[in-house]
């Protein structure tokens, strides 16, 4: 079965003309994604049915990557917006917070006479926010005119907020929820109405995103802890699986070009042998990420898998569990 | 589409799904389909349970038997009427003595059918483990709000809290972080200690599954479970998984026990209350508050451990409602 998206379409790569990157320059770039048919049905799905789509899967397999490759301009050229979720993070720090501490700063350190900024100065737009309304998110809440006159007031102590999204189109946009299983329990709670109605309460008033707007929500878990199941049956869902060896060759050609395919292969080969060392052992696996990592390593330093510190190389890329 | 009232993924998404992705392909349906959490696959029926297995589930009455109370007539009972002694007569003993008149068969020549000669005795090994269902003792719907509630560490990350804020300014204090009402949080996770005595072998199974669901709950990267035979200091204690064997600093304790109540009177797998205050002692010394599920009734329950833990019944009647009266926000960590 080789399915075709019927909602997005993925463009071919031409690997041969990929270079080889271990810039820094080179991580911000948007390397080709490896799509199999389960990736690509789930997200038709979760488009179709405009459901947030629940990637689970072992770290280093790609989850987080998807999002942002769908928001390139090859696939869907829309907004990006992301955010990794800790056990800190709350539902006010995604929908919208008040910096009550700056407020407090400013009042105290005011010159006679001068007067306070407003109350919604301090208003911090959260990421659905911008994802839903950006320009409301942009003048943070309030109508236009009060918004240009604080612009035009140039108050020194006014800062207006920047919007995260990172390049793509102007309204559309993908949504990337990094790590939702390390969030306390009640975050993916909270998130079931704003989520679901695509509106949430704030400020006594309601963000609400228009109909139109077309959105894909990425949610990642790894899976360390259990989400609540109305959480769960609001979601598409999609589970990365283990990557075969030809799928490593293909990423890592995705990554660095085809000159070196032999190369690819060969530690493709010892990744699978480690795997199932590790399985055995019952150690976690080596990931793609850390695949890329020693294919780098090897590449830059001019070393195979047959050179006399290749096991170094492995040691410190893709079984680091043996030395921490 | 509206997005004005939906809720929870139903057939009309999967109707979407397939008129906006029409396919022909069962395949790509049926993974249509189970992105969506639906299964194509006709479920299994389930296997009946074998004859003299007593499933709990199937029983009328699942929970606890009540105490029923004892409900005495208003009147005074009538007095009892002294029973009247039969005297037997004494069996004749006959002069010869008891003789046996069992006789032993005679051996005849009998013919092994040709079907039990040719049997081959059946595999125990190749026979399939029979499962037998399992009712948890805490309900499954509210087993998960328990669970939390009883591991549940108190954070300053809620909201302001403007009684200390005004408070601090009202003293003129330089606020530099601000003050914020205590929410309850797992981000500390869990240390569990089982207790694997004789007198917990009835629970051994329901142990399992309460570890397993505390690392659902609380995160792999952040559960330590560890294992001990009566005594929590015992030096007998046996370890599961690569988690250290000293107490961590500052995360609470949830310790499964029965203080030995239903240990045989001699057993030497209870642990003496001394023991017990000294496990105290060292988890208030590395900041952990301890938390007993205790499966007997409250009654039984030392008064030594009611002093330095906090006890929760282990029982189908406990309600994570009940136990967030007595937590409240969370345990308050020392450390």
């Amino acid at each position: 079965m080789s399915y075709k998206p019927k909602l997005f379409s993925v463009p071919e790569v031409d690997t041969s003309k990929i270079a080889f990157h271990t810039d820094y320059e080179a991580e911000e770039k948007i390397f080709p994604y490896v799509f199999d048919d389960d990736i690509l049905i789930a997200l038709d799905v979760a488009m179709a049915t405009q459901r947030p789509l629940l990637v689970s899967g072992d770290p280093g397999t790609g989850k987080s990557t998807l999002a942002r490759v769908m928001a390139d301009t090859d696939i869907l050229d829309r907004r990006y917006l992301s955010m990794v979720i800790t056990s800190r993070t709350r539902l006010e720090h995604l929908t919208g917070d008040v910096d009550a501490l700056k407020r407090l700063h400013h009042a105290q350190s005011a010159q006679p006479g001068q007067a306070p900024l407003p109350d919604w100065a301090y208003r911090i737009p959260g990421i659905l926010w911008w994802a839903y309304n950006p320009e409301s998110a942009a003048r943070q809440g309030v109508d236009p005119d009060k918004y240009q006159k604080l612009l035009r007031d140039k108050d020194p102590r006014y800062e207006p907020p920047q919007n995260p999204a990172k390049a793509g189109g102007e309204t559309n946009v993908v949504l990337l929820l990094d790590e939702i299983d390390k969030a306390d329990p009640d975050v993916p709670n909270d998130l079931l109405e704003p989520m679901d109605q695509r509106r949430f309460h704030l400020f006594g008033d309601v963000v609400t995103a228009p109909d139109s707007l077309g959105m894909l929500t990425i949610i990642t878990t790894n899976g360390e802890r259990e989400l609540p199941p109305a959480f769960l049956r609001r979601c598409v869902t999609l589970r990365l699986k283990e990557v075969e060896e030809s799928h490593l060759v293909k990423v890592a050609k995705n990554h660095h070009g085809d000159a070196d395919e032999s190369l690819y292969q060969a530690i493709a080969v010892k990744v699978m042998e480690l795997r199932d060392q590790a399985r055995s052992r019952g150690v976690r696996p080596p990931s793609t990420g850390e695949f890329l990592d020693s294919v780098r390593a090897c590449k830059k330093l001019g070393l195979t898998p047959k050179s006399k510190i290749w096991k170094r190389v492995a040691e410190s890329t893709l079984i680091k569990h043996q030395l921490v | 589409m509206s997005f004005r009232s939906r809720n929870e993924i139903s057939l009309g998404d999967l109707a979407i799904a397939v008129k906006r992705l029409p396919t022909h392909d069962r395949d790509v349906l049926s993974k249509i389909a189970a992105c969506l959490g639906f299964g194509l696959e006709v479920p299994e029926p389930p296997k009946p349970q074998p004859k003299g297995v007593w499933d709990k589930t199937q029983s009328p009455e699942q929970d606890e038997p009540r105490d029923i109370p004892e409900h005495k007539p208003p009147f005074q009972p009538a007095p009892k009427k002294a029973r009247e002694r039969v005297s037997l007569p004494k069996p004749p003993v006959p002069v010869e003595g008891y003789v046996s008149r069992i006789k032993k068969l005679q051996r005849e020549n009998t013919v092994v059918p040709a079907e039990i000669k040719n049997a081959e005795p059946i595999s125990l090994d190749a026979a399939p483990l029979m499962q037998v269902s399992r009712t948890p003792i805490f309900a499954k719907r509210s087993e998960r709000a328990i669970l939390s509630a009883t591991i549940a560490v108190q954070s300053a990350t809620g909201n302001v809290d403007l009684d200390k804020t005004i408070d601090r300014l009202v003293q003129l204090k330089f606020i530099d972080k601000l003050p914020r009402r205590a929410v309850p949080t797992l981000k500390y996770g869990v240390q569990l200690m089982l207790d694997r005595a004789e007198s917990m072998l009835p629970y051994y199974q329901d142990l399992q599954a309460l570890e397993e669901r505390l690392k659902q709950i609380s995160g792999s990267s952040r559960f330590w479970s560890r294992q001990f035979k009566g005594s929590p200091l015992s030096r007998q204690r046996f370890q599961k998984g690569p988690h250290p064997q000293k107490l961590i600093n500052n995360v609470p304790i949830l310790i499964v026990t029965d203080f030995g109540i239903g240990a045989p009177f001699h057993s030497r797998d209870r642990a003496r209350p001394g023991e017990w205050v000294r496990f105290a002692q060292q988890a208030r010394k590395k900041g952990c508050p301890v938390v007993a599920l205790i499966p007997h009734k409250p009654r039984f329950w030392l008064d030594q451990a009611l002093a330095d833990f906090l006890c929760i019944h282990w029982n189908r009647t406990t309600s994570a409602g009940d136990l967030r009266k007595v937590i409240g926000a969370g345990h308050c960590l020392s450390g």
